[in-house]
């Protein structure tokens, strides 16, 4: 590896498996460091001008297969190396971001913006944009320090051969699971995101390792074609990409299943959510609809509803960057604030929302670490990182066994938050009927889930304890993708289903 | 670096053929929160993508990495097989280009498929994508604060309404590819994305949003006095509206609502899907099946030469020159839209990247289709949450956003609840407006009357 993260394809040398891994980021880190001392500079001089300034440098890198019947690609992985320098002009936050991150370039950049925000501010006759409070933004306390995703099986340690034998071999092994199957696909990536945060205060350099994998099984009745999925991924190693039979024994039994599945009867139901499900709820209701820079534009309800029930006692949701291995896990946010957990929700109280940089200064309030960006060409905006309910004491057993006429709902596929409105929908892959306590063997697909989000909340009557992570990509609107996890334990609710 | 990289491809010896293409662009964005700015940005990249192609002996059956299919399929090339890498470089390669591409032509020679021929140079029609007023970075900036002046004064026109947030991204990119077999073009063009976000008020606490993403080549192309005008009226309709009530019956879907559910036509309708045995009809057949049509059928054309479209293009990322195909005429499949890999593979003509969705009009009005004279109820949908159509089942499903209840004592708005159903059934009865609405990659009806989806609202 070298000081950019960048990945390469033949084995790394030397000490085998985690040391080894620790050893090459703590030298990344160092070379880091040694590249990038200079913006220490930079950002003092810019702050001989404005206010406040920061920089951020970052850059992935990784490995792309993807594997199906006939055809098979590997790729690097959409590699991104640039910087974003940001100037505060007393008023708002204006930036440059730029793929040339050598020293004399990126003086150049700061040059540009200082002066950009200069003339603006003498044609303005004052700070820009008059009409907005000043904005005094706190650098936060100091902090050095290099942080790097501990890995236990080092996905750089395996030559591309290696990966494709065993994620070829792994896709064969969909491909054989039933005479009906068509198709089976593998896509795996690894990838290493390093970024390079400064500001008065702080100098942090990050090292982040992330690994996915979804298989696919495609079956047919000569008719239709119907598919089941098992998405895996993480920031760690290969330890989190682990496939049993089981696994694809579950996905074989529901691509058949959903062969002769129907649509569901639109109506109102007792459901039992599974921990993908659970995850995009939690998502979807209380992630999305907490995101500070929601509150700054009206377009949040949440806002109003800080230190008020907005959910039954067995609700309590989190957002947790720190979570070991998951997707959504980092050390730092893309403006320097140090991870920490956040809770959301407790016992049905909503209590604080995720915030940003900016939006947490406009609003005066705590920042918890949820500026982040898509990339370094794109603005940081109040993310998510790790949501997900809380375990309750149940069983997932307890949970089933209480449906006396519902559905459980399998495999959450996407989901759309309403923040003003308190809408939602979760589209889910299918449902299980549930008499007794016992599956029927009825399988409704596909289902759509919607709903008013403290309907939803307050219905839940029972929670499990059996919580699950799981790894997704969320947009802030239909852009700005970035990864994160969301999950939950089974979760015993009322909804809406179509 | 372009010519470097070349120079790097034409003489290393594992490369048997490559593709570069060489992106560079330069992009304003605006940020505002009401009537403040909350950023303004510029961001400048570029990148090259790279595809290497690398020829060697078909492996024994069963080896690593081999997979059912990829036996040598070109005559004369018997036993040979077609490994192919995706590179994309960025500046901070420049001094590693040679690692880089080794690495590329390693991988490439690790993965087997059947061999295909690059595309060979061809005359490249003249698609007109860029807006001369966002090419140069001071005009982009400009036609940044144009854009918010007039957006500020075309809400504070509006009754009941106020901005919340909006941002505006002009790119302007310019696009130069070269491949072994000589093609070497460039073209440059302009993008315009803008998210909308207005709230309309009661007068009291009670508030509701109305968020649109608008989206083209010109920032003319994003008509924002109408789209103001609709996304107040929308944000207002949004305050009173109820719940759908549960049942099957008619529905309307229109506008945002309704182009979605066209991507599965084309999905189907690809040389992808069909080498993947995952297309659901043939060259030649029905695309509703054994299904009675009792509505119009549906005629869609694959269109990278429209003027400004969002998808037109003079030259695909193979180097296939832009083209308008003809994929479903009166319910059947003409041909299928296929890169240049696809088209080989499948033994078919290679169209290129589909380009733009151009979908045939019908020969009744939006007015009369969201006629319910009948007496019953009808449901006009203008907005979902996450339009969410499966391209494989045809499946879909979706909160509304924001639709009407159309009854002959009047129209009330409606949200919440969702509509679901099959594209592939609904269309075997369907009927199509038509009046021409053009938005983004899309040019077709302005709205669907089907004659039987589900909804589930209040029960």
């Amino acid at each position: 590896m070298t000081e950019t993260g960048e990945v390469s394809l033949r084995p790394s040398g030397g000490a085998s498996g985690a040391a080894a891994r620790h050893a090459a980021d703590a030298a990344l880190a160092a070379e880091l460091r040694e590249r990038y001392g200079f913006l220490r500079q930079v950002v003092a001089d810019m702050e001989r001008s404005v206010p406040y300034a920061a920089a951020l440098v970052s850059g992935v890198d990784g490995l792309r297969l993807n594997l199906r019947d006939g055809e098979q690609q590997a790729s690097r992985r959409d590699p991104q190396h640039g910087i974003v320098l940001t100037a505060s002009n007393g008023s708002f936050l204006e930036e440059v971001a730029t793929d040339a991150t050598d020293p004399a370039a990126v003086r150049r950049a700061a040059h540009d913006l200082v002066e950009g925000v200069r003339s603006r501010r003498s044609a303005a006759g004052g700070p820009a944009d008059g009409g907005a409070s000043p904005l005094g933004i706190d650098p936060g306390p100091p902090l050095e320090g290099d942080f790097a995703t501990p890995v236990q099986i080092d996905p750089l340690q395996e030559t591309l051969a290696q990966k494709l034998a065993r994620y070829e071999a792994l896709r064969q092994r969909v491909r054989a699971l039933d005479r009906r199957v068509v198709q089976g696909t593998a896509r795996y990536s690894d990838g290493v995101e390093t970024k390079v945060f400064v500001n008065r205060a702080k100098f942090v350099t990050e090292v982040l390792h992330r690994v996915s994998l979804n298989l696919t099984v495609f079956v047919s009745d000569g008719q239709q074609r119907r598919y089941d999925w098992l998405s895996l991924g993480g920031t760690g190693g290969l330890e989190r990409l682990a496939v049993g039979d089981e696994d694809l024994e579950r996905m074989r039994d529901t691509a058949v299943a959903l062969l002769s599945a129907r649509p569901v009867p639109p109506g109102t139901y007792d459901v039992v959510t599974d921990p993908s499900v659970s995850g995009v709820l939690a998502h979807e209701a209380f992630g999305h609809g907490v995101e500070t820079d929601m509150f700054l534009k009206d377009r949040a309800r949440g806002a109003a509803y800080i230190g008020r029930q907005v959910g039954s006692e067995h609700v309590t949701i989190m957002d947790d960057p720190t979570v070991p291995g998951g997707y959504g896990s980092y050390f730092v946010d893309d403006e320097g604030q140090p991870a920490t957990p956040t809770c959301i929700i407790k016992n049905g109280v909503l209590q604080q929302g995720l915030s940003d940089l900016f939006s947490a200064t406009r609003l005066g309030i705590t920042r918890s670490a949820n500026g982040r960006r898509e990339s370094f060409a794109r603005k940081a905006y109040a993310r998510m990182s790790n949501t997900f309910f809380a375990p309750g004491a149940y069983t997932r057993e307890q949970v089933l066994e209480s449906l006396e006429d519902g559905l459980l709902l399998v495999q959450a596929s996407s989901g759309m938050e309403d923040p003003k409105g308190w809408g939602i929908q979760v589209s889910t892959h299918y449902a299980r009927e549930y008499r007794g306590g016992r599956p029927t063997g009825v399988v409704y697909a596909p289902i759509s889930l919607t709903g008013y989000v403290p309907d939803v909340l307050h219905h839940v009557s029972m929670v499990a304890d059996d919580l699950e992570l799981h790894a997704g990509g969320c947009g802030k609107g239909w852009k700005e993708y970035i990864p994160v996890g969301d999950g939950g334990p089974h979760l015993r609710t009322r909804v809406r289903l179509g | 670096m372009f010519d470097q990289i070349v120079a790097a491809l034409e003489q290393h010896p594992g490369v048997s053929d490559w593709t570069v293409s060489h992106r560079r662009s330069r992009s304003v964005q605006l940020y505002l929160i009401g009537r403040e700015t909350e950023s303004l940005r510029d961001v400048a990249s570029e990148e090259f993508d790279v595809e290497v192609c690398n020829d060697h002996p078909a492996p024994a059956a069963g080896a690593a990495g081999t997979s059912p299919g990829t036996a040598p399929a070109t005559p004369g090339v018997e036993g040979t097989v077609r490994g192919v890498a995706g590179l994309k470089l960025v500046p901070a390669d420049a001094g590693r280009l040679a690692q880089r591409l080794d690495d590329a032509v390693l991988m490439a020679q690790l993965v087997h498929n059947p061999p295909y021929a690059l595309a060979a140079p061809a005359t490249y029609p003249e698609v007109p994508l860029a807006d001369p007023e966002l090419v140069s970075a001071q005009g982009a900036a400009r036609a940044g604060q144009d854009f918010a002046g007039q957006l500020w004064e075309l809400v504070e026109r509006e009754a009941g309404v106020r901005l919340s947030a909006s941002e505006l991204f002009l790119t302007y990119s310019e696009v130069e590819l070269r491949n072994s077999r000589g093609i070497r073009v460039a073209s440059a063009g302009t993008r315009v994305l803008s998210e909308l976000v207005l709230l309309a008020g009661d007068g009291g606490a009670e508030e509701a949003e109305h968020f649109r993403q608008l989206q083209g080549r010109r920032l003319a192309d994003l008509h924002l006095p109408a789209a103001v005008a609709e996304a107040a009226q929308a944000a207002r309709d949004t305050l009173r509206a109820r719940a759908p009530r549960t049942g099957t019956g008619p529905i309307v879907l229109s506008g945002d609502a309704l182009i979605p559910l066209f991507e599965a036509f084309t999905y189907q309708a690809s040389a992808a899907a069909a080498y993947m045995k995952l297309a659901r009809f043939e060259v030649g057949e029905s695309i509703y099946g054994q299904r009675d049509v009792t509505g119009e059928r549906l005629t869609l054309r694959a269109n990278a030469l429209r003027p400004f479209g969002l998808a037109s293009h003079c030259c695909d990322g193979d180097g296939l020159p832009g083209q308008d195909t003809l994929l479903i005429e009166d319910g059947v499949l003409r041909a299928r839209h296929a890169t240049q890999r696809y088209a080989q593979y499948l033994g078919i003509p290679a169209t290129g990247a589909p380009g733009n969705t151009e979908v045939a009009t019908g020969g009744t009005s939006l007015d009369d289709l969201l006629n319910a004279a009948d007496g019953a109820a009808l449901y006009h949908v203008v907005g979902f949450s996450a339009p969410d159509v499966d391209p494989i089942t045809g499946d879909f499903g979706s909160e509304i956003r924001l639709g009407y209840e159309i009854t002959p004592q009047g129209r009330r708005p409606i949200k919440g609840g969702s509509v679901g159903g099959n594209v592939f059934e609904a269309f075997a009865d369907a009927r199509f407006a038509r009046e021409l609405l053009e938005r983004g990659e899309y040019a077709g009806p302005a709205g669907v009357r089907f004659a039987a989806l589900r909804v589930s609202g209040d029960d």
